[in-house]
């Protein structure tokens, strides 16, 4: 029975090419010698042959869909988990038609520690951004709110010159603080949860006013009385010289600048104010069809320009005059 | 990484040394495209090119289960390679005989002296032994596993357990073929 079997085994090992050296020499010589062994090699290369063609086949009706996946036993438990019973029709119907055997279907583990680690690392990442993100802000939010407010402060204070006038706005500004606590502090809410987000201007609020159109006669023969007299013309234009034209209707937005700007935009009716709250007590006055703004005692002229236009003080006496006057 | 490519090339190598056929299930869907897109460029049809692929993936899967097997290259580039030359030699025979013969008798043309026995009628009675048995034998002769890998893979005690199975096994299949063939030179 042992002798069966290797001889069995070396005439497979010599008909897959694996003999080599004396083993392949005394196996030729035998053949040359032994009828019978020779004949033996034949039957199992003939055999053989059927064998491959029948996993040939088998393997070919796979690749074509018209078998299904077979294996003998399961090698692990695990295997077994993931058995799926099937009974191959086709095979019952022509191959095996004597014996109706299940063919057991398995599925090939996938290799979980490459993709369903990636898995998990991608479903993780959003969430560790998020906390560090988080994170982050709360440490930052507070002195990055402090900080803004001391910046616009300052910058206040760069962009108005030092002249007394502008100087007067900064101080309304600060002290207009304190009653807008609320909405101050609102701000610092929302600039913890977004102080990434790049700020941008505000509107406060939004007003349509009337505003008288004066005219002052003195602007209109401005050359002539200067041509006459200084004096007299001063004297003449003060109060009596004006005149009433109809009202004109402004649009004002005011506005809180994301960078601090401090000015103003004209555009025909529409005015943004930027600087000036809603509560600054601040007028409007049309004179010669130049619109002023008249705040604490100061005027500011604005140039209907459609551009962003820094306060300019009204320096011109006379000017301040006419519109005290109104 | 994604999609089919879950599997890595030493993955699928792995699984067909051990004769796990998903294996070849997915290289199937992982190359017929490029396969496809490579055949009817060249003349060829759909239903050839999956021919190609089916032919060069059984190629393959013998090539790879050998115990000498080194992959030096992606796995889609070799089995690329070899499906290029196959459809070449296939598009040589169509320019010299309008028909087509394919049968399978073709890969075993190489032997130069006829067979003892009708390799169609063994291979059907190869298909009626016992599961196991006609698996033993199929992993052993031709996908070329080796005795440890068989017991491993049939859950058998060792290597020799696995030697005197397929000696009894390969004796019956004999017995039978030659049975058959005795009783055809009677009549």
């Amino acid at each position: 029975m042992k002798k069966d079997i290797e001889r069995v085994y070396l005439i497979d090992r010599y008909l897959k090419g694996e003999l080599t050296g004396l083993t392949l020499d005394e196996f030729k010589s035998r053949l040359k010698s032994e009828p019978d062994f020779a004949a033996e090699v034949e039957t199992q290369k003939a055999i053989i042959e059927g064998i491959k063609l029948a996993r040939k086949e088998e393997l070919l009706a796979l690749l074509r869909g018209q078998k299904t996946l077979s294996s003998i036993s399961p090698k692990t438990t695990e295997q077994k988990q993931e058995r799926v019973s099937e009974i191959s029709e086709h095979q019952n119907e022509t191959v095996n038609s004597n014996s109706n055997e299940t063919t057991e279907v398995y599925r090939m583990k996938p290799n979980y520690n490459n993709w369903f680690y990636a898995a998990v690392a991608v479903l993780l990442t959003p969430f560790i951004f998020y906390f560090v993100f988080i994170y982050f802000i709360k440490e930052n939010s507070e002195p990055l709110s402090n900080n803004e407010n001391s910046t616009e402060q300052t910058t206040f204070a760069d962009t108005n010159n030092s002249t007394e006038e502008q100087k007067d706005i900064v101080k309304q500004n600060q002290t207009t603080l304190p009653s807008d606590t609320t909405s101050s502090s609102n701000n610092i809410a929302i600039n913890t949860e977004d102080s990434i987000v790049i700020k941008k201007d505000k509107k406060i609020d939004e007003s349509t006013i009337s505003i008288a159109n004066f005219q002052s006669i003195n602007s209109v023969n401005n050359e002539e009385s200067n041509n006459v007299s200084n004096q007299h013309s001063e004297n003449s234009l003060g109060v009596n010289a004006i005149k009433k034209l109809n009202n004109t209707t402004l649009k004002i937005e005011y506005w809180e600048s994301a960078v601090n700007f401090n000015g103003y935009k004209l555009d025909g009716n529409n005015l943004k104010v930027f600087g000036i709250k809603p509560d600054d007590k601040v007028s409007f006055k049309f004179l010669d069809d130049k619109l002023y703004i008249k705040k604490k005692e100061n005027y500011y002229k604005l140039e209907p320009s459609g551009e962003f236009e820094h306060y300019t003080k009204e320096v011109n006496r006379e000017i301040i005059k006419i519109l005290d006057s109104n | 990484m994604f999609g089919l490519g879950f599997y890595s090339d030493s993955d699928l190598v792995k699984e067909i040394k051990q004769g796990n056929e998903k294996a070849l299930l997915i290289l199937y869907k992982q190359n017929i495209n490029s396969i496809k897109k490579f055949v009817l460029n060249n003349n060829g049809s759909i239903e050839e090119a999956q021919d190609v692929l089916q032919d060069t993936l059984i190629a393959v899967w013998q090539n790879v289960a050998k115990p000498d097997f080194l992959l030096n290259a992606k796995l889609s580039t070799y089995i690329f390679s070899i499906a290029k030359n196959q459809w070449y030699k296939q598009l040589k025979r169509k320019t010299r005989f309008k028909v087509v013969d394919e049968s399978a008798s073709e890969n075993f043309r190489a032997e130069e002296t006829p067979l003892k026995y009708d390799t169609k009628i063994v291979c059907d009675y190869v298909n009626k032994l016992d599961e196991t048995c006609r698996k033993l034998l199929m992993y052993f002769y031709f996908d070329g596993l080796d005795m440890n890998t068989i017991a491993e893979q049939m859950g058998f005690a060792n290597s020799d357990t696995v030697k005197s199975k397929k000696y009894q096994c390969f004796k019956k299949l004999e017995s039978a073929v030659k049975e058959h063939f005795e009783k055809d030179d009677f009549i």
